[in-house]
């Protein structure tokens, strides 16, 4: 029926139920006007009308509602497919229903996947995937699944499978952490599959942990050989042969998982061998990493990131990985086809000598003595005589020299069957002595420092971790997860990864979680605002919270008897003091220990702490004494004596955390709070030591009872440089330059040239440099080498300025607009932020070393520095007419305080000229910029981890919001100097729970 | 998870006739509607039946967020969530339908959920669904009332507000949709 017709077949319909049935007939004759089968139509929907039973009047929701509920729109047991009877279902997934099923004919179980309807209309496609699949189960591979049959039932196809017990990697994934060996035990296997099935000319295309069974008895075998043919939608412009990869699903219920496809799969071009090369080297990355090699908020994103982004660097994200492995897995990685692995037997191969080789040294390993207890108790106390270096220098000639003669022992052996059990007692015997030459040497060393080997694996990837501890055990994980303004407190056992939550979410911020020394307890902070906070107790397998303690400001640390606890309180006693205090346990007998008058202060911010010695005689605590300058200092329990135990500062100190064999202190410090790093701070020595070095920031520390583990939290950011026209949120592009990382994007990263190009920082070399590209990301260009950031392009179009840490400390630095002549203008520790006057005659900038952080400005040309305020200043910027300076700064006594005023000064005579008030912002500081018309400040505003820019009139008014985005922090901004364009650094912080182990 | 302003922004999208934000927002609304459900029928086995639209309307102010809420991406995501659970009934169904087709006398048919799906039985689901696309094409706003209504359990009055238009009009529509798809089915 035409949607005219009905419309008037329904009108009618509903006219004809306004009368009584017995006037309907007339009503209809003349409605109908001699149109019978418009009269018929109408007479017959009536009769439907008027039938019994209540038709679709009940709603179907409520069961489909108890039927998600219950996980039901699965078969049930005892349904039959032909000749299968359902035993159970096994999983869903983008490709369809699994079931464990008994094949009745045949009396043996299969697996049975019934595909989804929408990747079964097309014949053809079907037929290519049915013939794929056969072929490769026609191979009886070992690590190849064999399918039994594939059928059709009414609608619905389906595919019977041999079925393997065990479980897919995904899910192994899931629960627990493989070895090395493992790792390299299951990409062997795959390797081995793919290639005969490469040999056969067969693609798998799909290879990813949700394909790759796991049999208990350590076989792997790859599953759906063929299968993505039937998701893929052939391109009528393009052969066949060129798929492209439908990233959803057809039911729409599983988003299909994109980080396993090469480049050319996501742009749809043709695909070969490599391609499955790739693959399989996104999941060795995967397996070793624990993390994808390319993530991405959507599906969108991930394939944007396959195709433009480098993974973070293996040896980055999995220190323990040795240089081969790393070395394999890029080069199975990488974009170009024709760089990667050619065939995946040179892979195989390269995957075996490896796994033979750390084999090999395990075996070695074992035959090591290696209990360093033993060391330490046999009590002789001799200097140390050879060097860490030579002893592993003297354990690797061992290794080779056994290999050596294993080696050639075994081609005996195969000449020499006869004398295989004398060759091999040889062997063994080889081996004994190498390892006693080892075992020598050994005993001869120190023990190894706390944390000089360490392993850091990731305990969470949400992104929102934001605090974190480990059970004096180390058998429980406690962690913060910040939704937004609500944070929640959750328990992990760490071998189950079982998570539990223990404190609901709640509009308030939970710090400074620590166990009770008999990790019965857990104690912790909650802030319901910055000001102070609350000591809570709970009883950490679940329990009720009991309030312990009011205003206090960070975590506590226990004496070694548990009875008493240290803490920090700021404005106390008096306001501008912080005082070191201890109490019992449930609160009582405080006592005040130190006290530190402004500008000193214990760092009373929220992810530091003092730690309370082993012996009990000692608590040692951070001391920020002046704003950027920060000491791990200890004080007597006793009489408060105290002595500074650092022997350098650091810019920036944070939680301390006592070794328990007192031999030093772990510490998070670096070069202000982007840098912190873990730190090992040696007693009675106050040397200090890395423990990590990489880009990443760290906050807490969580350490377990026998010093090995440490948990702690790792912060990161997803930063990347966005242009939007007429800064049009709508309309915004996301560059393909590469990510700057958060602390590194921490500044105005962001600047354009007069002739409309865009100078930004991006880490896309491996370091943080400055580049240059067209506003569409075109003409991209390194112009720094040696590390650059903060860049300001000057009025003239002349300079860069920019800061950089390539001499001593971070200075300002100049460069030509090419890249070229880079000379140093300041020769400051700390000199940041800096900005240009419009006739490009000065930089300004400030200096946050020394006792008396302050914004000064020089000339273009350097020599000596002339300073403007005598307070902090956060960041500043010059008029567009050269009069007037605006600079951010906190109005508080706290060095650590964001900036929360603006003030605008005369350039020349410093006289002021108005003052504003804004929000701070948490999480990214605030930066300002003027207008182009030089009438109005702008600045950034951060709510809930969304930023925007706002507009200050100079004149005074309410400011007014002129970006739009809906999401992503935003450090960074810049109008091009036509005013057409607006370019943003914007991104997301990333902050997650990671376990360092002592590999001691 | 996507964040709040992300699913509205699925929700405009949608709106502005995007079925790939669509495709993107099922799978947060399944999972949403899953976990809800699963609570509620936790806690309220016995009793209460689940409300429906009580239901939906709190997965879209946890997924949205009570800031973001709008009334017209309510009423989108009544829409959708009324189209997820057509999608699942007749999956099922067409599973179910496949299984019986190749039945055997070993075949012992749990009674579950699905054995109750529609409270008539007389209803084939699968021809239901079929000529519910058969009226669309003649009728879109039709098809979308028998949707929010039979699969989404909405009431005519929030049918109506779900569409923007009158109750009188929805009702009306109503009664020759489903005269017209009840003669279809016989």
């Amino acid at each position: 029926m035409t949607p005219e017709r009905w419309q008037q077949v329904k009108e009618i319909f509903d006219s004809a139920l306004r009368y009584q049935p017995e006037q309907r007939g007339a009503f209809l004759s003349e409605a109908c006007s001699g149109d019978e089968d418009l009269r018929s139509e109408v007479e017959s929907l009536i009769t439907s009308h008027e039938k019994e039973g209540s038709f679709i009047d009940e709603p179907a929701y409520y069961v489909a509602a108890e039927m998600i509920a219950n996980g039901k729109t699965e078969l049930q047991s005892g349904y039959s497919i032909g000749s299968y009877e359902v035993i159970s279902f096994i999983s869903r997934g983008g490709m369809g229903e699994v079931y464990l099923a008994q094949d009745k004919r045949l009396n043996r179980k299969v697996a049975l996947k019934l595909l989804p309807d929408a990747y079964t209309k097309d014949n053809d496609r079907l037929r290519r995937f049915e013939q794929e699949a056969r072929a490769a189960s026609a191979l009886n591979h070992p690590n190849i699944i064999t399918i039994y049959e594939i059928f059709q039932i009414g609608s619905t196809h389906a595919i019977a499978t041999e079925f393997v017990e065990g479980e897919t990697l995904r899910q192994r994934l899931a629960h627990s952490r493989l070895t090395l060996i493992e790792a390299l035990n299951i990409a062997i296997q795959i390797a081995d599959a793919l290639a005969a099935a490469h040999k056969a000319g067969i693609i798998h295309r799909d290879i990813k942990p949700e394909n790759v069974m796991l049999r208990p008895d350590g076989y792997v075998k790859v599953l759906d050989f063929g299968l993505a043919k039937l998701s893929e939608h052939a391109s009528p412009a393009v052969s066949t042969e060129a798929p492209t990869m439908e990233v959803r699903t057809g039911s729409g219920f599983v988003l299909g998982t994109a980080g396993y496809m090469s480049p050319e799969q996501a742009r749809g071009l043709a695909v070969d061998n490599r391609s499955d090369i790739f693959s399989l080297g996104a999941v060795l990355y995967e397996i070793v990493a624990r993390r994808k090699p390319f993530e991405g908020e959507t599906p969108t994103d991930t394939l944007a990131a396959i195709l433009k982004t480098e993974p973070p660097p293996l040896s980055h994200v999995a220190p323990d990985a040795p240089p081969e492995l790393v070395r394999i897995v890029t080069k199975s990685l990488r974009k170009d086809r024709e760089e990667r692995y050619q065939v995946v037997k040179d892979l195989w191969l390269d995957l075996k000598a490896l796994k033979q080789e750390m084999e090999f040294q395990a075996k070695l390993d074992r035959s090591v003595p290696t209990d360093n207890g033993d060391e330490r108790t046999d009590g002789f106390g001799r200097a140390p005589t050879t060097t860490r270096a030579e002893k592993a220098q003297h354990s690797t000639q061992a290794r080779s020299a056994v290999h050596s003669i294993t080696e050639s022992l075994t081609i005996e052996m195969k000449r020499h069957k006869f004398g295989f059990a004398v060759v091999l007692a040889a062997v063994l015997a080889v081996i004994a002595l190498a390892g006693f030459g080892i075992y020598k040497y050994v005993n001869r060393q120190w023990p190894v420092p706390a944390f000089q080997n360490i392993k850091l694996s990731r305990l969470t990837n949400s992104g929102d971790t934001i605090d974190a501890t480990i059970s004096p055990d180390g058998k429980y994980i406690v962690y913060v997860l910040s939704d937004r303004t609500l944070q929640s407190l959750w328990i992990r056992q760490v071998s189950t990864a079982n998570d539990k939550q223990i404190v609901p979410p709640a509009p308030v911020g939970y710090f400074g979680m620590t166990f009770s020394p008999d990790g019965n307890d857990l104690y912790y902070v909650v802030k319901a605002n910055l000001d102070t906070g609350t000591l809570y107790r709970i009883p950490f397998l679940g329990g009720v919270p009991v309030k312990v303690l009011e205003k206090i400001d960070g975590p506590v640390s226990f004496s070694p008897d548990g009875k008493r606890f240290v803490l920090v309180r700021g404005n106390y006693p008096n306001a501008g003091e912080s005082a070191l205090v201890v109490a019992n346990v449930d609160g009582t007998k405080e006592q005040i220990l130190a006290i530190r008058k402004r500008p000193e202060l214990f760092s009373p911010i929220f992810f530091t702490g003092p730690s309370w010695s082993p012996d009990g005689k000692l608590v040692a605590a951070t001391v920020a004494t002046s704003a950027k300058s920060a000491q791990v200092v200890l004080f007597s329990v006793e009489d408060g004596k105290e002595q500074v135990l650092t022997r350098e500062p650091w810019t920036f100190a944070a939680r301390v955390h006592w070794l328990p064999d007192m031999s030093g202190l772990l510490v998070v410090a670096g070069e202000g709070v982007g840098f912190a790093q873990h730190w090992v701070l040696s007693y009675p020595g106050g040397e200090r030591r890395r423990v990590t070095n990489d880009l990443s920031t760290y906050r807490a520390i969580g350490l377990t009872a026998d010093g090995r583990k440490l948990a702690t939290v790792q912060l990161d950011g997803l930063m990347n440089v966005w242009v939007a026209p007429d800064a049009d949120a709508a309309r915004a592009v996301r560059l393909p330059t590469g990510n700057v990382g958060f602390y590194g994007a921490a500044g105005n990263n962001v600047s354009w040239t007069p002739k409309n190009q865009l100078v930004f920082v991006s880490n896309e070399s491996g370091m943080a440099d400055i580049w240059i590209a067209d506003p569409d990301g075109k003409n991209r260009k390194q112009l720094s080498t040696n590390g650059g950031v903060t860049p300001v392009v000057s009025f003239d179009g002349r300079y860069i300025v920019f800061n950089s840490a390539r001499s001593d400390g971070r200075s300002i630095w100049r460069m030509n607009i090419d890249g070229s002549n880079p000379i140093q203008l300041t020769k400051g520790t700390a000199d940041l932020s800096p900005a240009m006057s419009p006739d490009s005659k000065w930089v300004i900038y400030t200096a946050n070393d020394g006792a008396e952080p302050a914004l000064w400005k020089v000339s273009i040309n350097g020599g000596e520095p002339v300073r403007i305020t005598d307070h902090v200043v956060t960041s500043a910027v010059v008029s567009p007419d050269g009069k007037l300076l605006a600079y951010t700064y906190p109005d508080s006594l706290d060095p650590y305080a964001p900036p929360n005023r603006i003030t605008v000064v005369s350039f020349d005579s410093n006289t002021l000229v108005t003052n504003f008030e804004f929000t701070p912002s948490g999480t990214v500081p605030t930066l300002i910029q003027w207008s182009n018309d030089g009438k109005s400040l702008l600045y950034s505003v951060n709510q809930y981890s969304v930023s925007n820019v706002w507009a200050q009139p100079l004149a005074g008014g309410p400011p007014k919001q002129i970006t739009d985005f809906k999401d992503g922090l935003m450090t960074g901004f810049a109008w091009s100097r036509d005013g057409k364009q607006f370019a943003a650094i914007r991104g997301s912080l990333l902050r997650d729970a990671v376990l360092i182990t002592d590999m001691r | 998870m996507q964040s709040p302003e992300g699913i509205t922004q699925l929700l405009i999208d949608w709106g502005k006739g995007d079925q790939a934000a669509l495709e993107k927002l099922m799978p947060l609304v399944y999972s949403e509607l899953r976990r809800l459900a699963t609570n509620y029928l936790r806690r309220e086995r016995t009793g209460h039946t689940l409300q429906a639209t009580a239901l939906v309307n709190e997965a879209y102010l946890k997924l949205v967020g009570q800031k973001n809420a709008k009334w017209q991406n309510r009423a989108q995501f009544f829409a959708i969530s009324a189209q997820l659970m057509r999608r699942i009934l007749v999956d099922h169904a067409r599973r179910r339908q496949a299984s019986k087709r190749g039945g055997s006398e070993l075949r012992r048919l749990s009674i579950t959920a699905a054995e109750e799906l529609v409270k008539d039985p007389a209803i084939d689901l699968l021809a239901l669904n079929e000529a519910l696309d058969e009226l669309a094409k003649m009728d879109p706003q039709q098809s979308r009332i028998v949707e929010l209504k039979f699969f989404g359990g909405l009431s005519i009055e929030e049918t109506a507000e779900v569409l923007g238009i009158g109750h009188a009009t929805v009702e009306r529509e109503w009664k020759s949709a489903r005269a017209w798809l009840r003669r279809q089915l016989e």
